[in-house]
């Protein structure tokens, strides 16, 4: 059976943000943490894939959308770092609170920058990178642009911008995987169009599975 | 056959693979073939990962202050500047 998405909120800052759930009632849960502007749209669904197939597994997991992001009611403009490692920790909070069992952070590329701001039983991270790869993309899209509008439309205010440019994962914060793609044409995430890549999904997924069965076994 | 590993196949293949053009008709690029203003597909996005792509494929940095329209304006204006870059 394909496992249904739930969807919920949850608190950060001043209001809620949507979240997107599978397997809500499996021990073992997931919360992933996408990577930030056009990068999250382009892996959106293959984050989405990712959930679905822990959840074939006996995984549940969440996907929280920032403040700022996504469907949020939040102005991108305002948010800080510390927002949405706030809302990070808060969408850990309530899944564990939920689930009463472990919980495992996993992190998308520049996600990674926030994987410390909730306590986990394991970290995991796929193609991680650091935020001045990610503004430093955005910077160039706007260096030909013939229009007013930079960063690609996202509104990212002066403060964030400088976070951003000084981030990098934190280190040594306990047990940690990371997946790094073999290199297989080019990456999902820079592309001109939201693609799917079924067989990258399930090497992933595979990866990131076994990692939590060795968190397990510690 | 393996194709050499110039930077005029790397862009090529870049061309195809991040802007999704037609093998066939990248084949067809000359040196004067305009890029920049010349193919609709080579937005602002297409920019920003057509040369973080090359950076890649051919182990070079390019820096912010070296991309301009002129870099861009043809397929021989950017396999010139590639090499240029290769020769270090």
């Amino acid at each position: 059976m394909i496992p249904q998405p739930e969807f919920g909120r949850y608190q950060a800052g001043s209001g809620e943000e949507l979240l997107l759930g599978f397997g809500h009632k499996f021990d073992r849960q997931v919360l992933f943490i996408e990577s930030f502007f056009e990068e999250r749209n382009l892996l959106r669904r293959t984050v989405v894939a990712l959930a679905r197939r822990l959840a074939e597994s006996g995984i549940g997991s969440t996907i929280p959308d920032l403040p700022g992001c996504g469907d949020s009611l939040h102005d991108l403009h305002d948010i800080r770092l510390a927002d949405w490692r706030n809302a990070v920790a808060n969408a850990g909070a309530r899944l564990k609170q939920r689930s009463g069992g472990p919980l495992y952070i996993a992190s998308i590329r520049a996600g990674a920058l926030l994987d410390d701001a909730t306590n986990a039983a394991g970290r995991w991270r796929f193609v991680p990178t650091g935020g001045r790869e990610i503004m430093r993309h955005l910077r160039r899209a706007a260096l030909l642009a013939t229009d007013e509008i930079s960063f690609l439309g996202y509104d990212i205010g002066p403060k964030l911008q400088d976070e951003l440019e000084l981030s990098r994962p934190a280190q040594g914060t306990g047990p940690m995987h990371e997946y790094v793609e073999e290199r297989r044409g080019v990456p999902l995430w820079r592309r001109a169009e939201p693609g799917e890549d079924a067989d990258l999904v399930e090497a992933v997924a595979l990866d990131l599975i076994a990692w939590i069965e060795k968190c397990g076994r510690r | 056959m393996t194709e050499k590993l110039t930077a005029e196949n790397v862009v090529r293949s870049v061309l195809v693979d991040i802007l999704a053009i037609s093998p066939a008709r990248v084949a067809a690029f000359d040196a004067d073939t305009l890029l920049f203003g010349g193919i609709p597909e080579l937005d602002s996005m297409g920019v920003a990962s057509l040369l973080t792509e090359i950076e890649d494929r051919l182990g070079i940095m390019i820096e912010d202050h070296e991309v301009d329209a002129d870099m861009l304006e043809t397929f021989g204006s950017l396999v010139a500047f590639a090499d240029r870059k290769i020769a270090g």
